[in-house]
């Protein structure tokens, strides 16, 4: 009762941390086991191996909580103040509004330099202008939205790789996930871009993707990308 | 692009306490942070040369000078804490963009300390208790290898802090889609070299005067000839000191400050006093390492060790002028102030207390040595 609803929420959905739940207890347990059997009770255990065994599963409890920690306070990194990838609820709206890459510090400046065509003459990032690009130019630029808002979680076929996630997405399915990105999965923070943003990261994405292992799914034609 | 464009808002927070107080503890921080950190960065690498050395003064040289520097690097790590946080606290929209430009480089400074730190403890180790000579030796070369390194990875950090010009080029030389690898150093400007070594001679000078006041105060258990050595050994130290410090500061200046910028500064009297005397005062302390006048020989290494503190003080102020000139290119520094008391309060009553506690333990130190010279 004392986790937020969101952890609670993900300790009950997901199997792994279940598993790990279980070993976080079973870990510490051992580990005062072995405290009280061996410095405590009978000081001559403690050989090297021993010693070393101790850290070791001292170091495997240690960790197994700080991977639960992480998992369970998703979509946020201080619950409800800053969202995991480093944004603060309040900004989401602004963020949808006036653009993703054009309200980050570092995203507005790699933009302005890569692509000074898409500047308008007040110095604002023009989305409209995203079209005119060619399909490798709008995928880089998606892959620029993806290293911002999705890396910090997600790397591309590494842990939480995006390749395996999307396997064999259409690139209708892929909008749809990414605009409802809190409402598919309660522990992703939400989408914080513009429609043209998503349309970027959508090109970047149908351009890393896997195969599907079953091949193409059997799709109306106009839903497959 | 406008270089200011990668430069954060900003925080609405506004700053803890005026900008006067923070630069005053940034100054009085980094000036007692340079007492300790000069003392390894000077003189791991001297004990190192010392070791290829067999002759008994030599020996006992190095070996004072290693069974005391574990006791040194842990001050001066604890020191070292203060500038920087004052640093992050008067300067974090700069300090963290070129922290995450070279963040490799920056954060691998935690692995290097504690794997110098370790060395230091290991060549300690092997002069005090006779363990293992050649695995203290090698231990001492490469924590002195590491703290040089260290220090030119520090001067790379505060270099690229005000090189603001510079990070655009970096961010897209060194970013994968924008986002900034960390693996950008700033050795395409022209003051980091000489940065790095000007404080490399400072640091010599430092060692110097720690060796003049070591064989005067706290070497009573030593052969008296030893004293007259180890005098001989900090004039010398301290000539090479002053030699780097000079070529390598007169290199500095000449890259670093526009002659306008040194006009503005010498015309202004605290920055003009902070300049004079930093070029000046290392200088005084020389004079008094090597030409020796006739005074009492303690008397002599405490004022070798007055002259060298304020040179470092005066060292700290100027360095903090030229920051603040070089920035105010590019920001207003001076934001506004949200006085929070309670951290404030708990840190000046800390940072008392912890002085107090450094006196204490330095008097004791030196009342032991007097008894052990007694007893000899």
């Amino acid at each position: 009762a004392l986790l937020p609803a969101s952890a609670r929420a993900a300790l009950a959905a997901s199997s792994v941390l279940n598993v790990l739940m279980v070993l976080i207890f079973v870990f510490t347990a051992i580990v005062f086991v072995m405290l009280y059997l061996g410095p405590y009770r009978n000081p001559r255990w403690v050989t090297a191996g021993f010693a070393i065994l101790f850290l070791a599963l001292g170091l495997a409890a240690t960790s197994t909580g700080e991977y639960i920690r992480e998992a369970v306070r998703k979509p946020y990194v201080i619950h409800r103040t800053v969202f995991s990838n480093g944004t603060y609820p309040q900004d989401v709206a602004r963020l949808r509004q006036e653009g993703y890459l054009e309200g980050g510090t570092w995203t507005k400046a790699f933009v302005t330099m890569r692509y000074p065509q898409l500047i308008d003459p007040q110095g604002h990032i023009d989305r409209t202008r995203f079209a005119a690009l060619d399909e490798d130019a709008q995928a880089d630029l998606g892959r620029v939205v993806f290293q911002y808002q999705c890396n910090s979680c997600h790397s591309i076929s590494g842990y939480s790789g995006i390749q395996d996630l999307t396997r064999g997405w259409t690139g209708h399915v892929t909008r749809t996930v990414i605009e409802n990105l809190n409402q598919m999965h309660f522990f992703m923070p939400p989408w914080q871009g513009t429609p043209e943003e998503a349309g970027v990261l959508v090109k970047y994405l149908q351009q890393i993707r896997l195969p599907s292992p079953y091949g193409p799914a059997a799709l109306p034609s106009g839903q497959r990308r | 692009m406008d270089p200011r464009q990668l430069i954060g808002p900003a925080s609405p927070l506004g700053l803890p306490a005026p900008f006067w107080f923070i630069e005053l503890f940034k100054v009085l921080g980094f000036t007692l942070h340079q007492t300790m950190m000069h003392l390894w960065y000077g003189g791991v690498p001297l004990a190192a040369v010392l070791s290829l050395r067999r002759d008994p003064y030599a020996v006992r040289l190095r070996t004072r000078l290693l069974v005391a520097m574990p006791v040194i690097v842990a001050f001066g790590i604890n020191l070292g804490v203060v500038p920087l946080l004052f640093t992050q606290v008067a300067y974090y929209r700069v300090f963290y963009p070129a922290g995450v430009l070279m963040a490799w480089a920056w954060l691998s400074v935690i692995g290097l300390v504690t794997l110098a730190y370790y060395g230091v403890y290991l060549g300690s180790i092997s002069v005090r208790n006779k363990w293992r000579p050649r695995i203290g030796r090698a231990a001492g070369w490469v924590a002195a290898a590491l703290f040089i390194a260290i220090g030119f990875l520090f001067a790379n950090n505060f270099s690229l802090m005000t090189n603001v010009r510079q990070w655009p080029d970096l961010l897209m030389r060194t970013s994968v889609a924008g986002a900034p690898a960390g693996t950008a150093l700033n050795t395409a400007d022209p003051t980091l070299i000489p940065r790095w070594l000007m404080l490399f001679g400072l640091a010599l000078i430092t060692t110097a005067t720690f060796i003049g006041i070591d064989a005067a105060f706290l070497a009573g258990r030593e052969r008296q000839e030893y004293g007259t050595w180890a005098r001989r050994v900090s004039a010398g130290v301290g000539t090479i000191g002053l030699a780097i410090f000079g070529l390598f500061g007169t290199w500095y200046i000449l890259s670093a400050l526009a002659p306008s910028m040194l006009a503005e500064g010498l015309g202004k009297p605290v920055p003009a006093a902070a300049i004079i005397l930093a070029a000046a005062l290392p200088a005084v302390t020389w004079v008094l390492l090597v030409l020796r006048p006739r005074l009492p020989v303690r008397l002599m290494a405490a004022l070798a060790g007055g002259a060298q503190f304020l040179a470092l003080a005066a060292n700290a102020a100027a360095r903090q002028w030229v920051q603040n000139t070089e920035l105010s290119r590019y920001l207003d520094v001076a934001e506004p102030v949200r006085m929070e008391w309670s951290p404030l309060i708990l840190f000046l009553l800390l940072f008392v207390a912890g002085v107090g506690v450094v006196i204490w333990l330095l008097r004791r130190i030196i009342e032991v040595n007097r008894r052990e010279a007694a007893a000899a």
